[in-house]
């Protein structure tokens, strides 16, 4: 079948050592590229709803610097897999990642992403039981789907990836939460 | 249309040459999607282009395809409700509906009356939800950015409603063979009737903000013509039919559960364009907001849930049924076959968007290439639907 | 009903319980007739739902629901196709939302409509476009007459043998071009 040829042909990621490798200076690149991410509109299901709502006003993505939605992979750094990837889908999304200029990072988001999840079963004949099949991918969040505040935690993650560092408070561990904050 | 040998192998797929067998010589196959901002998720449409107008536009499907109706006979038709808040993320309650009532019509399970009114209150909330939705990606993709902030700020209101029954933001699986799966508490109940007011007021602001906005109707206006009759040869139903002047809506014509006993009224618009499909669609916030208002007066007290409600090892007896509900983008019908065991035998899921997009081919025609995007939103597609 | 398809070759024609089952008449048509009963719907004017096939013990059962825009009700019209060699008439030129259904039943039970002006697999990727997911294992195939409601036999032909609860074994292939009663 299509789907396991295009997992075994996986393309090897090659990104070249940067043009400027001074410490200091990759620093300060890293901090501004983590505080500046361009997400690509990348929806494939209903992840993808939940990734608009983060973009409004409720949620606001906008605060920590992520509200740049390209269409276009050529303007993208971070791509966020929101959905079930199908056999189908899979070249679209192989080809997406690889049109992405480097540095790029991936984000799995819900539960069909990271493994298949509710679509995972026996005889199931058309997902790919999650992207990193395809793809690297940098950070997981669970969830189906995830909630807003999910995704936003997702981001800090990659900011923490990416820079070294978090930026943002911890959310507290034991409750209780409230809604909208 | 490719006559050089060598672009023969490395252009397109296999939709992409079997459409271009076809082609005219001198036109131009583009390709649009599945990852395209105006197609709403994973839609691929195959058009043949002469300059800026379309020859001809094929729809290329399944890039979503989830296998529901083979996930139907590994799941018991209790487990199976989880699918169904999948299936239209955009109006998940009216599939939850379609087959825990097929499933009820197969059994021959009554719903207690209190159930039918939460059913309709939290659906109804959930259509409003799925408009609102509509409504801003279908602005967001003619250009205007600022209605989708407000869509989404009213929208995330509802959210925060069925948050408290149903216990999620999107996809839900609220409604349980036999009834739903909790009361509506009272704090659910005051915040509905502080939302429609409220609700209300926004709509005169979306009208002035938009719907007489000369920009928008210069965009729709007499875009996407469809005929009744076309509506008919495509079995297209929902806010597409009625902005064709045809007043079909299974709340009326096939009713089902308290809608009878309802006051609300079928919005038609005779435009039949891009332009009516719109004004059916924002005439229906106020119908809904109808619906629900007398629905919280009306609603008895008493159970929301059958005594002896089905567990989840429970087996539908043998039999078939078909159940239909009108969910926001038409007419959502379920088909049941049981042969008694653990799980169904067959499940067909109708999907409105399915018929409604199967038109699209003819539509496009001779439009615009900005037009198409016009017309493709006006439909009101969610793709997970489509492809299910 | 009966005016519809009269002068029409059926198999069999009964009325069944809108409230029990969700239609109000169902037919069992010869392949031969299936076209012309499709034209008169049209002409009538009902409109097409959808078209399922069911796997049986008898053969394919492709079941096309129509309904109607000013009156209530349902109507089921029946073809089966054998299993050896799954053809049915397609009535896309009739009913031109039918090509994607027929499409999609071709993609999910391996059923031929001849005519369909564009047979491609619409829901399966075209490199695996044979492996049709909801074909039953033969072992656990069930009889037409144990899950279709009967109804009110308003004509049966003669040696139709696929609804009758005592018939003898499996005597089935569609009873082809019978006089209607």
């Amino acid at each position: 079948m299509a789907a396991q040829n295009l997992v075994a042909q996986k393309p090897d990621v090659i990104v070249a050592d940067p043009l400027l490798n001074i410490g200091p200076a990759k620093q300060i690149m890293d901090l501004c590229r983590s505080m500046s991410l361009w997400p690509m509109t990348f929806g494939l299901a209903c992840c993808a709803i939940e990734m608009m709502a983060v973009g409004m006003a409720r949620w606001d993505i906008a605060r920590f610097g992520a509200e740049v939605f390209r269409p276009s992979p050529r303007q993208s750094d971070l791509m966020i897999v929101a959905g079930t990837v199908t056999k189908k889908m899979a070249p679209a999304v192989v080809r997406l990642y690889e049109q992405m200029p480097a540095p790029r990072w991936v984000m799995a988001l819900g539960n069909c992403a990271i493994s298949g999840g509710p679509f995972k079963f026996k005889d199931q004949y058309g997902i790919m039981e999650g992207v990193d099949h395809l793809i690297p991918v940098d950070v997981y969040v669970p969830g189906c789907p995830p909630r807003p505040e999910g995704l936003l935690e997702g981001l800090f993650l990659l900011q923490e990836k990416i820079a070294g560092k978090r930026f943002w408070p911890n959310a507290p561990l034991d409750g209780p939460f409230e809604e909208g904050k | 249309m490719t006559q050089n040998p060598l672009l023969e192998q490395v252009a397109g797929d296999f939709y992409t040459n079997n459409f271009a067998k076809t082609a005219k010589e001198g036109s131009l196959i583009l390709n649009l999607g599945p990852q395209h901002p105006s197609t709403h998720g994973v839609l691929r449409v195959v058009v043949e282009m002469d300059g800026e107008y379309i020859l001809r536009a094929e729809p290329v499907l399944g890039y979503l395809h989830r296998m529901h109706e083979k996930m139907a006979e590994v799941k018991t038709a209790a487990q199976f409700i989880p699918n169904m808040g999948r299936v239209d993320y955009g109006h998940a309650l009216g599939w939850n509906w379609a087959f825990v009532g097929a499933v009820e019509k197969l059994a021959g399970i009554e719903v207690p009356e209190r159930a039918e009114y939460v059913r309709t209150i939290t659906c109804e909330l959930n259509r409003l939800a799925s408009h609102l939705l509509w409504w801003g990606a279908y602005l967001l993709d003619l250009g205007a950015f600022t209605p989708i902030m407000y869509a989404f700020d009213d929208r995330e209101k509802i959210l925060d409603i069925l948050q408290i029954p149903t216990g999620s933001r999107l996809t839900y699986s609220y409604f349980r063979v036999g009834g739903v799966a909790q009361d509506l508490n009272e704090d659910c109940i005051a915040s509905i009737r502080e939302f429609i007011p409220w609700m209300r007021s926004r709509l005169p602001m979306y009208k002035d903000l938009v719907s007489d906005n000369i920009i928008l109707r210069k965009r729709i206006e007499g875009v996407g013509v469809i005929e009744p009759e076309a509506c008919r040869r495509y079995g297209a139903t929902g806010p597409v039919i009625r902005g064709s002047g045809v007043a079909y809506d299974v709340r009326r014509s096939d009713p089902y559960s308290v809608y009878p006993k309802l006051d609300f009224e079928i919005p038609t618009s005779e435009l039949k364009d891009a332009r009516g499909r719109y004004d059916v669609r924002i005439a229906e916030f106020e119908q809904s907001l109808r619906i629900i208002e007398q629905c919280l007066d009306m609603m008895p007290e008493g159970d929301v849930l059958v005594k002896g409600a089905p567990k989840p090892a429970w087996k539908a007896p043998k039999g078939e049924a078909y159940f239909a509900v009108e969910g926001a983008r038409g007419k959502i019908g379920v088909y049941l076959v049981s042969d008694g065991g653990k799980t169904l035998y067959r499940t067909k899921l109708r999907a409105p968007g399915f018929c409604n997009l199967s038109l699209f081919a003819e539509v496009s025609q001779g439009t615009i290439l900005a037009d198409a995007v016009a017309i493709l939103g006006s439909l009101d597609l969610i793709i997970p639907e489509i492809d299910r | 009903m009966d005016a519809l398809l009269k002068g029409l070759a059926v198999d069999y024609l009964a009325a069944c319980d809108f409230a029990k089952t969700g239609k109000t008449w169902q037919a069992f048509l010869p392949a031969a007739s299936l076209v012309k009963a499709a034209q008169r719907l049209l002409a009538a004017d009902y409109f097409l739902e959808d078209i399922s096939a069911l796997d049986c013990a008898e053969g394919y059962v492709v079941t096309y629901h129509f309904a109607h825009f000013e009156k209530p009700g349902r109507i089921a019209l029946r073809v089966v196709a054998p299993h050896e060699a799954p053809n049915v008439p397609s009535i896309a030129h009739v009913f031109h939302g039918a090509e994607w259904h027929e499409r999609e039943t071709r993609d999910f039970h391996g059923v031929q409509f001849e005519g369909n002006p564009n047979f491609i697999p619409l829901l399966m990727d075209p490199d695996m476009a044979d492996c049709f997911p909801l074909r039953k294992d033969p072992k656990s195939r069930i009889k037409v007459r144990d899950v279709l409601e009967a109804g009110q036999v308003l004509c049966c032909a003669p040696g139709f043998g696929l609804m009758t609860p005592d018939a003898p074994a499996e005597a089935q292939a569609p009873a082809g071009d019978k006089a209607p009663a």
